[in-house]
């Protein structure tokens, strides 16, 4: 039965212990369910709860103290979140600053940020700099309703906001250069990501969920965007196919998946250097291979691409160093909202 | 386990209180448990494979149930199943739960009617 094959499968979410102790009883459990429903619709409604409950109840087996992760996270402050942080917006950042950027500031970048349907139908409604110029300006108000969180991510988005202005002068003509537009482009991806640990080390003093639920948000907020066909775009240079596409899909996919996996699965992270440059570097590695992959080799795209590598590797060791910096600083600020009882 | 008083454990969280109260009728095993919680919650409540044995964990490490060796019809049972019964903390938690929620819901509605009864003054 693929149901019950797929629901065995996605209890490796759950900490090792807990999966052999109650692993077979959850699976005969997922059996009987499926049984009772008989098919259909039924089927549809067992698995929408059982996502829910194997989501809610990992992520509850993992932070109960059973996982190292969650151990970590409490003893040594943020570490692990910028571990995950660095590696994962390093790939999802762009992707994430062009569709935040593009659909709250309604700038047109240019390139693979306008194959995101909310651009294209917020471009057609309203001026663009309206909504930016609103964010900047209520931030002081903003700052006065003393709510932290809602500041950092006001101040937050108006980095992001700035970065998009970076993106486009990269388009801009007055740089005829392609070095010139990589390097802008590897300039803007490093201030984000220094932006975005930075948004990380302040959301995970609220607590190990906010910081995971920012995790997936950022994930699920920018897989789809990658998977969005680019033929949306009248002007893009690149002659996709279907190959290129699925491959940057699977690729996407795999790249963020490791970085959620690592969140959960990769348990002594905290304890010495090499261990963090081992989870960061394959990371790092497979994402400038895949962009160095799709668009040198599949994509004959009328400019040369080459120049991506280098400025790919120099924000990669940047990610490496940044996140071997934070974490020698010590421990993070202590966390009030930390709750590692399920109860 | 045995200097634990049952208030130590209160308030009960809710999915431990179904479950409590399920097995307040006899031994049960997991997909039993489920049925039981659907059946007295009107369907409100359909507890996960996930849900139910991660709060069985919990429940067993703090003393409230315990794996129980007797089947009720061993020749018709599934011999993978586990069993699950309250124990007699388990028995004196959910009482005193139930006497703390009663006085909730009578401290509700006498405050409800106190203000219901000044707007009609």
């Amino acid at each position: 039965m693929l149901s019950e094959k797929l629901y065995r499968a996605l209890l490796f979410a759950y900490p090792r212990e807990h999966r052999h102790e109650y692993g077979e009883l959850m699976v005969k459990m997922f059996r009987d369910r499926m049984r009772r429903e008989g098919g259909g619709l039924g089927i549809l409604k067992v698995w929408l709860e059982m996502i829910v409950d194997l989501v809610t109840s990992a992520l509850k087996e993992h932070s109960n103290g059973g996982s190292m992760t969650a151990r970590a996270w409490a003893g040594n402050g943020s570490t692990v979140s910028i571990v995950v942080w660095s590696a994962m917006l390093f790939f999802g950042y762009r992707i994430l600053s062009d569709l935040v950027a593009g659909t709250v500031f309604l700038i047109d970048f240019g390139g693979d940020c306008c194959w995101a349907p909310p651009v294209l139908w917020a471009k057609s409604n309203v001026t663009y700099f309206i909504p930016f110029t609103l964010i900047v300006v209520s931030y002081p108000f903003v700052r006065r309703l003393r709510h932290d969180l809602l500041s950092y991510l006001w101040l937050y988005l108006i980095i992001v906001g700035i970065l998009g202005m970076i993106a486009i002068l990269s388009v801009s003509p007055v740089f005829h250069s392609m070095e010139t537009v990589v390097w802008l482009v590897a300039v803007r991806e490093t201030v984000g990501l220094v932006a975005t640990v930075w948004f990380a080390r302040k959301l995970s003093a609220y607590s190990f969920e906010s910081s995971l639920l920012f995790i997936g948000l950022t994930t699920v907020l920018t897989v789809p965007s990658s998977f969005i066909p680019p033929q949306f775009h009248a002007d893009s240079p690149i002659a996709w196919t279907p190959y290129m596409y699925i491959t940057l899909l699977i690729g996407d996919t795999l790249v963020r998946g490791l970085a959620v996996w690592s969140l959960i699965k990769v348990h002594d992270v905290t304890t010495s250097t090499m261990s963090v440059l081992l989870l960061v570097l394959p990371m790092v590695l497979l994402g400038t291979a895949l962009n160095g992959l799709v668009f040198n080799v599949w994509a004959p795209a009328p400019v040369d691409n080459y120049g991506w590598v280098l400025p790919m590797l120099v924000v990669s060791a940047l990610a490496v160093v940044l996140t071997y910096a934070v974490r020698v600083r010590g421990p993070g600020e202590p966390q009030p909202g930390l709750k590692l009882q399920s109860t | 386990m045995t200097d634990r008083t049952p208030t130590d454990l209160l308030p009960l969280p809710t999915a431990q209180f179904h479950i409590l109260t399920a097995l307040a009728t006899g031994d049960k095993h997991g997909y039993a448990i489920m049925q039981e919680v659907e059946v007295f919650t009107g369907g409100a409540v359909t507890m996960g494979p996930g849900t139910l044995y991660g709060t069985v964990k919990q429940m067993l490490g703090s003393g409230l149930i315990e794996e129980s060796d007797e089947r009720p019809d061993p020749e018709l049972d599934d011999q993978r199943r586990r069993y699950y019964r309250m124990t007699s903390l388990g028995g004196r938690v959910l009482d005193a739960e139930v006497g703390r929620l009663e006085h909730l819901v009578l401290t509700a509605k006498a405050r409800r009617q106190t203000a219901l009864g000044k707007q009609g003054a």
